[in-house]
């Protein structure tokens, strides 16, 4: 184990002795990578059911109830200034509902579907 | 820079404005209560110089107070001529600096070109009108000034500096005239004993002031920047000091006056501090001026911050002015209220100090206490180990709930064991994201085939023991902050947005919470969800002040991680912390970044160098020789019940170092809000690995490197600093930002394209963002660096592993390497693509500064 322990330092230690160099390894990553089809960024997020967390624009035009008669959503829950969670019915067609949404809203910036992070402990 | 007028003289346009803030004379060595003033040119030369008109091309300046109309004459002190004669500008002249909203009192001074520029020149302005006599940068009713005032300095200070006329410098002229055929000092000297017997007052370290401090026109703003005394400022207005200067009236006669018969004069009371009222400012039993005579506060009941007022420091027989009279580590005011004895510092005989014993494993936990120590793991790897966080020395005065308050630390993490034996659980501030109970004790699993599970589910126990492990229980290890309670929460075993803006902010609300830990965080996270909620928790909580939150920059430096990737790290309410190895060098995991603050103690790798000796889940570590070539959570094998663990390491570690010194401080100073609590941190903070090549200087004078932020944080530097009765909390925040629009190619052959962008806003800076608009399909080719208008080059990002367009529709990258420069001016944007076969363009940069109005 010690030895494995070393070997994964030296490891570490041989690619931080590269920060400052030609970024060799970073170029050979880089080839390995477009080599791939996949080459999106790792995704943070896990779905977390039919709910949509909306973005407003300007806070004190945000009118929540509207929404919920307008689009059959329930409000679930605001997070921040401007940012609110909505449960909406039909998961399949939340990416209509999302289209239809930002079209006649002029209010909200952005709509995401609400999901839990996948942040790890450092 | 010297221009050339017509007549082939230097031209200098000095914006004067007449200051009547300041008066500051002091008393060792200097006799300002000799003499009336003299001018002794104008009676010698009367000769009158030309007036000029100031030039869009004039360079240099001056600033007086917001006197407009005034007559200015300035004499070449070594011949006893007069240079030049001019009169003040009125409102709304040109001027670069301002008195408030307005611009008033400038002119232009025309100094003959064959002075030389070490020569000295008196400055005097005499008649004119003081358009904000009650100095509140408001223009009111303009009262004239019947008195003079007047300023030494060299030539060349026009070229260099700020010059300011004012009281200071008033009474510095007059005293050297009074004291001339005395002294056997040059005027220079003389000038900086006067300065610096003034200035010590003010800033209580430092001996570096010289005459120029003298030009302060308020306070924070000398040329060293050495003046910190806003009670100075008040008193002189509130005591009519100035209002004496405008209408003429006899100044010695007024400082020297003594209205409350405590036998300090009006000037001693306005050095000081004190009340001229009152004979006992503090009101604690001992009269101001025998206060000072002992070496105590005349404006602190309490002068050692050990919990028992001065007075009733000989009732105990401990001293007022040593807070820990026993030298054990417990304030003396904590041993009173505890009924031990104040003044043994080793009551049970043992040779352990009271307050460092009763933690069988606090020897291992270097981080705290080296000196100089042979720290050993149970495979006797050995390391000497000389380097601590400096917090013993801390526990003299504070142990974590100084005053009768809960000091409680919040770990938003995988949970907190709330049965472990050496951690006390804050359940009412607690909460379990999973059950909504408020037990925060992690609901995974720990693996009995995995090893390292017990610290997977169990970090965020181990995280919380680094800060609040009890102390003197018998039991374990010590927390940094000795006495703190800890608020857990298991949110990252749920991790929605909903959850944590419970806990950080909307649940959780008690503003006994000082800091709020975060070591989790990922490589790339483009989402300003979480700074909003931030941005609720530090404007609202610890009433209004801010709950402080501290986050792990991140352990990802072999994969080209930086903190400045993630806006969990480089938002504006964030504090980043990095992590040091024993060696006071980064380890070699934590992630660099310009967004990083500050660093503390993260430990290497078990088996090749000191780690972290901390909490762990109960009952679930192990010992080396049960593991074999198996990973694992390792305990020492005196840990009988396996709860502790000396394998934790990481930015998690590091960060709650950060947190528990913060925590401390607001103990210390409750006042403080989370802006103070960052300036402080850059202004305290020990530089380390001096001869890495990545520190920079700032325009401000302080050091930062991306790997390090500004060193090593320093807790009793923090509480020094802040318990200095000179330290002002920050102004409110202001925000301003401009947009640049592009359509620029970002070549992709190492060539660096560079933006230049206008900041109009004059800002002290605490925070800048750039956000970085590209449509670059690989943006982990490119180079970002920033520089400041004060010059200062802060690289925002360098090459890295995304590997996508992730800096399409704007990426934010931020620097605290900035803090105090000046915002305004030219700024510089490097871009570069260092990496091959992709290129694109560059679409928009945001430049975004926060801070305050100078």
């Amino acid at each position: 184990m010690k030895n494995s322990y070393l070997a994964l330092y030296l490891l570490c230690a041989g690619v931080v002795g590269n920060l400052s160099a030609d970024y060799s390894d970073l170029k050979e990553y880089k080839a390995r990578k477009k080599a791939q089809i996949q080459t999106e960024i790792k995704s943070n997020y896990k779905l977390k059911g039919a709910f949509f967390i909306i973005d407003f624009k300007d806070i004190n035009k945000m009118d929540t109830y509207a929404l919920e008669q307008r689009y059959n959503l329930k409000l679930y829950q605001c997070i921040a200034d401007g940012i609110c969670v909505f449960k909406f019915k039909d998961f399949k067609k939340e990416a209509l509902y999302r289209e239809e949404i930002l079209k006649r809203e002029s209010n909200i910036k952005n709509i995401r579907l609400y999901k839990a992070y996948d942040f790890t402990a450092f | 820079m010297h221009l050339q007028n017509k007549k082939g003289s230097c031209l200098f346009y000095l914006q004067l404005q007449l200051l009547f803030i300041t008066f500051a004379l002091f008393l060792s060595g200097c006799n300002i209560f000799s003499k009336e003033d003299s001018s002794y040119y104008s009676v010698q030369n009367s000769q009158s110089g030309t007036s000029v008109s100031p030039t869009n091309e004039s360079k240099y300046f001056a600033i007086l107070g917001p006197i407009s109309n005034g007559k200015v004459t300035l004499y070449d002190v070594a011949n006893a001529k007069v240079i030049y004669t001019t009169q003040t500008q009125s409102i709304g002249s040109e001027t670069q600096l301002k008195w408030g909203d307005y611009k008033v009192g400038s002119f232009v001074v025309d100094i003959d070109k064959d002075l030389p520029k070490s020569s000295w020149v008196e400055l005097v302005v005499t008649s004119g009108e003081d358009i904000d006599s009650d100095d509140n940068g408001v223009v009111g009713n303009g009262v004239e000034l019947q008195g003079k005032m007047k300023l030494f300095c060299k030539a060349e200070d026009f070229e260099d500096n700020y010059v300011v006329a004012n009281i200071f410098t008033t009474l510095a002229v007059e005293n050297y005239l009074a004291d001339k055929n005395q002294t056997t000092l040059d005027i220079q000297s003389y000038l900086d004993k006067f300065a610096q017997s003034v200035f010590v007052k003010s800033v209580d370290k430092n001996p570096g002031v010289d005459y120029r401090d003298l030009f302060a026109y308020i306070p924070n703003h000398t040329t060293n920047l050495y003046f910190k005394n806003v009670k100075i400022y008040e008193n002189l207005l509130k005591y009519d000091v100035m209002k004496a200067v405008l209408e003429n009236k006899n100044l010695i006669t007024l400082l020297k006056e003594d209205k409350d018969s405590d036998t300090l004069t009006l000037w001693e009371e306005i050095l000081h501090g004190t009340s001229p009222q009152l004979a006992d400012s503090d009101g604690d039993g001992i009269s101001d001026a025998d206060e000072i005579t002992q070496g105590l506060s005349p404006i602190l009941k309490d002068s050692d911050y050990d919990g028992i007022d001065d007075y009733n420091e000989t009732t105990y027989g401990t001293s007022a002015l040593n807070p820990d009279s026993d030298d054990d580590y417990i304030p003396d005011g904590i041993e009173v209220k505890n009924g031990t004895d104040p003044l043994n510092g080793d009551e049970d005989g043992d040779s352990v100090k009271d307050g460092l014993e009763g933690d069988p494993f606090f020897k291992y936990q270097w981080y705290i206490k080296s000196n100089g120590d042979v720290v050993a793991n149970t495979a006797n790897v050995a390391t000497v180990v000389s380097h601590d966080i400096g917090v013993l020395d801390v526990y003299h005065s504070i142990l974590g709930n100084h005053d009768g308050h809960e000091t409680v630390i919040q770990v938003v993490d995988t949970g907190v064991e709330l049965k472990h034996e050496d951690l006390d659980v804050y359940l009412a501030d607690s909460f379990n994201a999973v059950t909504k109970a408020q037990d925060p004790t992690s609901t995974n699993e720990v693996s009995k085939s995995d090893p390292k599970s017990p610290l997977n589910v169990g970090h965020g126990t181990a995280v919380a023991g680094i800060m609040a492990a009890k102390t003197n229980n018998g039991l374990g290890v010590r927390g940094i902050v000795p006495r703190a309670k800890i608020a857990g929460s298991n949110w990252l075993e749920e991790q929605t947005l909903g959850e944590l803006e419970r806990v950080w902010y909307s649940g959780i609300t008690d503003d006994n919470i000082t800091a709020c830990n975060n070591s989790w965080g990922t490589y790339y996270l483009k989402d300003e969800s979480f700074e909003r909620i931030l941005a609720l928790g530090v404007e609202q909580l610890r009433h209004g002040r801010g709950r402080v939150y501290v986050f792990a920059a991140g352990n990802s430096r072999s994969a080209y991680g930086n903190a400045n990737l993630s806006y969990l790290t480089n938002n504006p309410y964030s504090i980043a912390v990095a992590a040091l190895n024993s060696q006071d060098k980064y380890t070699s995991y934590s992630n660099p970044g310009s967004s990083i603050l500050v660093s503390g103690y993260g430990g290497e790798h078990y088996y090749t160098a000191p780690t972290i000796m901390t909490t762990s889940l109960s009952g679930e570590s192990y010992y080396e020789n049960e593991l074999g070539d198996r990973v694992g959570v390792i305990t020492v094998n005196e840990d009988a019940n396996k709860s502790y663990t000396y394998a934790m390491n990481g930015t998690s570690s590091a960060a709650p170092t950060v947190t528990a010194s913060i925590s401390l401080t607001l103990d210390a100073c409750p006042t403080l809000t989370w802006r103070d609590i960052r300036w402080i941190i850059a202004h305290s903070a020990t530089k380390i690995d001096s001869d890495n090549k990545e520190w920079v200087t700032n325009g401000a004078g302080l050091d930062f490197n991306i790997n390090y932020g500004y060193g090593k944080i320093n807790p009793l530097e923090m509480i020094r600093i802040c318990r200095s009765q000179y330290f002002e909390l920050l102004p409110a925040m202001v925000k301003e930002k401009v947009t640049y629009t592009y359509d620029d190619t970002i070549p992709d052959n190492n060539t660096t394209i560079t933006k230049k962008l206008s900041f109009g806003k004059d800002i002290k800076i605490e925070w800048v963002g750039l956000t970085l608009d590209t449509d670059h399909p690989y943006c982990g080719d490119l180079e970002v660096n920033i520089i400041s208008p004060s010059g200062t080059k802060i690289n925002l990002i360098s090459p890295n592993q995304l590997s996508s367009a992730a800096y399409e529709g704007g990426f934010r990258f931020s620097t605290v390497g900035l803090i105090d420069e000046n915002a305004a001016g030219e700024w510089q944007v490097e871009i570069t693509d260092r990496l091959s076969d992709d290129d694109g363009k560059l679409k928009s940069l945001v430049l975004e500064v926060h801070g305050y109005e100078k």
